[in-house]
């Protein structure tokens, strides 16, 4: 649907690499990802998959190449400022603020709002926000009102997941929560651009068809928005994607429709392994 | 289990459960290895397999259930002191003393018996470097500049260095290129023909599945299918346990 | 000119071996054990003053050396698995503070048992002069050289070629690896402690002997001269530790002959400060390795930074009971307290509650950077310093009203705050504990030497107390003062609530259970670190500036590091990030040497001891961590 919009927002992955010691994690990655596209990027583990989403979020720097978002190079801007410019990620291993409630947490994905990074319309100072804040002045009090109001209707996205448990602490959460939770603090922000990594991993299966169903309808309800996800669940990725990219040892060998990949046989390769194993096997495996 | 071999497991794990933190990890897990046996542990990301060797590695804590090694009972037993007792591992993700030699790693593979003659851990030396060409022209190379393939061949031939009644090996073929996995492989080969006993856990079923006599494939936590290799091979489940039919 | 030039660098560089040895202390235990050891210094002070005492009982020199650093290294092994083998589980700062703990106990003990005073050293050789034209070396310069390259050259032996060495190393690069290598880390880790201690010792006779004297509290400057030598060389290398220690030597000896000696410290703890500004990450290794794990995506602990949680993230963490007042509340029990002096109170008992009152602040305002934000600071002194030197200053040198000079002090400490903490921002967990404490010992020696503002060591008397608005009541009395450190902490306790109960509030608290995920998810983190710096500076600069008023005057000596850990133990007692918890700890433990008076000078072990033990057995503290 909106693989023909303008590419106005488009992210360009440029050429990059990146290397950890001899260990390539990325090399020469080269693609587009066109705005308000659902791009799935699976492969095998130790692919590259993360190191590819920790570059576009800033994390990580490449080593060569670039990473253009609407034609703005931000391969060298720190993650708060590539955050800034709508782009907002959960993690592999889920990043939440174990002493911080589920509320209190999600919250954390306003203040940059707030205080008048993204849409907001209002803007602090540091002294604004220190002086709003200590005399509870009405303007800082009707953002923060606000901010709560979104922080409680993304909550509730996630059904009685996270609202009911919205005054416990992350560390008490099942990984199943922990990932929703990160989901939900990157939601809050209504980005622009949403990276997924491996949003249903220690989910079982009935949660899995839960997350996918909350997806799709995100993507129903916010159709120019960006994501990509990193999944290991071959059928998330049939559900939800557009467009699927396999990785395997830092560079891209399928990019086509999730179908399409999905069907092809270096994919079945890279996931199951080798055609010379299958032969061992006595017998080549369908792949069905 | 199908067919039990005649004599007892050299490892076994019964009705283990095991936490991080308030979520659990495994659930009654039983896994166990006879002697001169290679068992495969199977499984999506999260479903419990690397915690299955950790287990048996002494890396995690048994929150129920018991861990056996050559008939004794090993709970609580620390890491190194089940790899003093004849474990051996090669670590997931390698693991490399990175700003180390080639041969500074290997020999660190041989720490539990550096007690023995001088003479006879240079000569096990040369013997893992001919298993691996590759490392043999590397030999005084810092490790953790070489390519992830090298890495795990050093990672290998560390383990080696052991002379492990029991390797454990969590992932060999994590990010290695096809050309790797085969070489991976044809080494496991090897110590399985020269009677190495093996449980691994593997990403890579269709490897693993090629080499191994049995295998078990783990589903969050929970052993949900255990057979021969031939039987898994045809079973669904495997591939569903991956690509999440 | 160059005779003092020359004699300078070489002065420079046989000091600089030994510090040399102790960062190559430093840098075992912070390879190995991944911990910076505050006890380092405490241990060189340890060794120094067994050899001091058995020669003092008869034992020769050639004797006592050997035994005391033998003795120095069982007590750094046990230190390892007394103070901090039981902290594995325990909040990430549980294991900085323990050995920070230590080092106070062995002072305080050390000062019972030697006396705070300068002991003179037995120092044979130092009376064999060679002369290199006008300058010379005496045979003490050539011994240093010489035991610590020997020393050094067998350390590098042992590290590459023993068994114990590859392990020690191996552990230093991959515990976990190591692990499956059948290498015994925590035997690694109480070795390393051995090791840094053994050297530690070495380098305290060789101090003695330089300057042929020492004292209880050389542990400490010295510890952190280790500390910058080893940052400076680049850590984790012989050679590096090396080039750090001489030129760190070099640097400060210039510093003794061009600008005076009492700013040889300046420099030298200037310099640490420099080096974890320019290059704090080049230093501690590249751990970006985690992005390519690919099957931990849901298993393990939970990833944090926090110095309040749990290094082994969400393992056995379990649901602490939170115990916090509301603001109506705390303020009523204030106004309680201000019926004291109505109530009959001694002058006594008034002066105790001003001072209580005056901790409590401090606490209140520590707890914001350091409980709230993560930002472990152990130089808070400094800025209840700069505040009462600025209500002290403004008044006699500026001729500004007391009541101004009040909320000057407030300001001076808060921009005081911003700008010295500014380079903390990028650093992280213990590397702020070792930077805070650097600015804390700066901003001591500064008021301590800078003669023509400060009036040094005789500080400044005559400070006037304000008369305030309040028309008809002399503010001059102890009964005002009394009152007015109430109103202060009134304030104090209404700003950190609105903070703590606001979005800036939270944000400080996810920063510091995880900075990254915070900046993931856009958070400014160096404005907000900012604002509690601004924050937690103008509470303590009140503070101060009450202390000033309290006191009627103000010396350097109220602001030494002693200050600083007391404020710590108090924040850790009550609950960190907690106010409830912050202002029953500081009461408390400001009361505590009151209780005991005949113990009085048990003081700094008391609060050493109460420090462990909590950190042991209650981190969360008495009200809970929020």
């Amino acid at each position: 649907m909106s693989m023909s919009t303008p590419n106005s927002a488009a992210l360009v992955i440029d050429k990059v690499n990146r290397r950890f010691g001899g260990v390539v994690a990325a090399n020469a990655l080269d693609f587009t990802i066109r705005q308000g596209e659902f791009l799935a990027v699976v492969g095998p583990n130790g692919a590259g998959k993360s190191t590819l989403l920790q570059m576009i979020s800033g994390v990580i720097r490449p080593q060569e190449g670039e990473i253009r978002l609407g034609g703005r190079r931000i391969d060298r801007l720190t993650p708060e400022a590539i955050n800034a410019l709508g782009i907002s990620r959960t993690f592999q291993t889920s990043r939440v603020f174990p002493m911080l409630t589920i509320r209190d947490s999600i919250l954390v994905g306003t203040q940059v709002g707030l205080i008048g990074g993204g849409r907001s319309p209002r803007r602090y100072g540091p002294v604004g926000e220190l002086v709003s804040a200590l005399f509870r002045l009405p303007g800082y009090r009707a953002s923060a009102a606000a901010a709560e109001a979104r922080a409680e209707e993304v909550m509730k996205m996630f059904g009685d997941r996270l609202w009911p448990r919205r005054n416990d602490q992350a560390f008490s959460l099942s990984y199943a929560n922990r990932r929703r939770l990160e989901i939900a603090r990157a939601l809050v922000q209504d980005p622009d651009i949403l990276l997924l990594d491996e949003p249903a991993a220690g989910m079982n299966p009935s949660e899995t068809d839960e997350l996918t169903e909350i997806i799709a309808e995100l993507r129903r309800s916010r159709p120019s928005m960006t994501i990509v996800m990193v999944e290991h669940k071959l059928q998330v990725v049939r559900q939800l994607a557009e467009r699927c990219i396999v990785m395997s040892q830092g560079t891209v060998i399928v990019d086509d429709t999730p179908a399409g990949a999905l069907e092809d046989p270096r994919v079945i390769e890279a996931y199951l392994g080798t055609k010379r194993s299958a032969a061992a096997f006595g017998k080549v495996n369908d792949d069905g | 289990m199908a067919e039990a071999p005649k004599s007892a497991p050299l490892v076994s794990l019964t009705d283990i459960d095991v936490f991080y933190g308030p979520v659990q990890a495994l659930f009654g897990v039983n896994v166990s290895v006879m002697p001169g046996e290679t068992v495969v542990v199977l499984g999506g990301n999260a479903s419990g397999k690397s915690t299955t060797v950790k287990t048996v590695l002494g890396l995690v804590k048994v929150a129920r259930g018991d861990v056996t090694f050559e008939g004794q009972r090993v709970n609580g037993t620390p890491a190194y002191q089940m790899i003093a007792r004849g474990l051996g591992s090669i670590p997931e993700g390698r693991r490399m003393f990175s700003e180390m030699t080639v041969l500074d790693n290997l020999k660190l593979g041989a720490y539990v018996r550096r007690g023995e003659p001088k003479a006879e851990m240079d000569a096990q030396i040369e013997e893992a470097l001919a298993m691996f060409p590759r490392l043999a022209e590397r030999r005084n190379q810092i490790s953790g500049t070489m390519s992830g393939g090298e890495q795990q061949m050093l990672a290998m031939a560390r383990a080696w260095m052991r002379k492990p009644k029991l390797l454990c090996i969590d992932e060999p073929s994590m990010g290695l290129s096809p050309l790797f996995v085969d070489q991976v492989y044809d080494i496991l080969a090897k110590w399985k023909a020269l009677g190495l006993t093996i449980l691994m856990v593997e990403q890579n079923a269709n490897m693993a599945l090629s080499i191994a006599d049995r295998g078990y494939v783990l589903k969050q936590g929970h052993v949900s299918v255990t057979g021969t290799a031939a039987e898994l091979r045809d079973n669904d489940d495997v591939r569903r346990a991956y690509l999440g039919g | 000119m160059l005779e003092l030039f020359l004699s300078q660098i070489l002065n420079g560089v046989v000091i600089g071996f030994v510090y040399a040895l102790i960062a190559l202390g430093f840098s075992l235990v912070f390879g190995v054990a991944n911990i910076i050891n505050f006890a380092q210094g405490a241990l060189l002070m340890l060794g120094a003053f067994l050899t001091f005492t058995m020669v003092r009982l008869g034992a020769p020199i050639a004797v006592a050396i050997p035994l005391a650093i033998a003795i120095t290294t069982a007590t750094g092994m046990l230190i390892e698995r007394l103070a901090l083998r039981p902290l594995q589980n325990a909040p990430y700062i549980a294991p900085l503070l323990s050995t920070l703990a230590i080092a106070i106990i062995f002072d305080a003990a050390a000062e019972m048992i030697w006396t705070a005073e300068i002991q003179s050293f037995p120092s044979p050789l130092s009376k064999y002069v060679v002369f290199v034209g006008s300058a010379y070396l005496t045979g003490v310069d050539f011994l240093i050289i010489a035991v610590s390259l020997s020393v050094m050259a067998g350390l590098m032996l042992f590290l590459s070629r023993s068994w114990m060495g590859k392990a020690l190393r191996a552990t230093a690069q991959d515990p976990e690896a190591a692990t499956q290598m059948g290498i015994n880390v925590p035997l690694m880790r109480q070795f390393s402690f051995g090791l840094a201690g053994a050297l530690g010792a070495l380098a305290g006779v060789l101090i003695g002997m330089y300057y042929m004297s020492v004292f209880p509290q050389m542990g400490i400057p010295y510890g952190l001269k280790g500390f910058a030598a080893a940052l400076l060389g680049g850590l984790s290398s012989i050679p590096g530790a090396i080039v750090g220690g001489i030129l760190l030597g070099i640097f400060e000896s210039l510093a003794s002959g061009y600008v005076g000696e009492g700013w040889r410290d300046v420099i030298a703890f200037s310099v640490l400060l420099l080096v974890l500004i320019v290059r704090p990450h080049g230093l501690f290794g590249n751990k970006s390795l985690d992005a390519l794990g690919g099957a931990s995506g849901a298993t393990g602990g939970i990833p944090t930074t926090s110095v309040v949680a749990s290094m082994a993230g969400a393992t056995g963490r379990t649901k602490q009971r939170l115990i916090e007042a509301p603001l109506l509340v705390l303020l009523g029990v204030i106004a309680l307290f201000a019926l004291l002096p109505a109530l009959g109170g001694s002058n006594y008992l008034l002066q105790v509650g001003t001072q209580a009152a005056i901790y409590a602040v401090l606490a209140v305002s520590l707890t914001l950077l350091t409980g709230s934000a993560g930002i472990i600071s152990i130089g808070h002194a400094a800025f209840f310093g700069v505040g009462a030197y600025a209500a002290a200053l403004a008044g006699r040198n500026w001729g500004i009203p007391a009541e101004a000079a009040f909320l000057l002090a407030g300001v001076a400490a808060a921009v005081f705050a911003a700008v010295l903490y500014w380079p903390t921002i990028r650093l992280s967990g213990h590397t702020v504990g070792l930077a805070t404490l650097a600015i804390g010992q700066i901003v001591y020696l500064v008021c301590l030497n800078w003669v023509d503002v400060t009036r040094g060591p005789m500080g400044i008397p005559g400070v006037q107390r304000p008369s305030l608005l309040l028309g008809g009541i002399d503010m001059k009395s102890l009964a005002a003062q009394y009152w007015q450190a109430l109103v202060v902490l009134a304030i104090a306790v209404t700003i950190a609530f609105a903070m703590l109960n606001s979005p800036i509030g939270r944000t400080w608290r996810a920063i510091r259970e995880d900075r990254l995920a915070a900046r993931a998810s856009g958070v400014p983190v160096s404005r907000y670190l900012t604002l509690v710096f601004l924050v937690s500076g103008f509470l303590a600069g009140l503070a101060g500036a009450q202390f000033a008023f309290l006191q009627n005057f103000v010396s350097p000596e109220s602001f030494m590091i002693d200050t600083s850990i007391v404020l710590i133990s108090m924040i850790v007692l009550g609950g960190l990030g907690n106010i409830t918890g912050a202002l029953v700890g500081g009461v408390l433990l400001a009361l505590l040497p009151e209780v005991l008076r005949e113990f009085a000078q048990y003081r700094m072990l008391a609060y050493g001891a109460i420090l462990l033990l909590l950190l042991r057995f209650r981190p969360q503290g008495l009200a809970g961590t929020r």
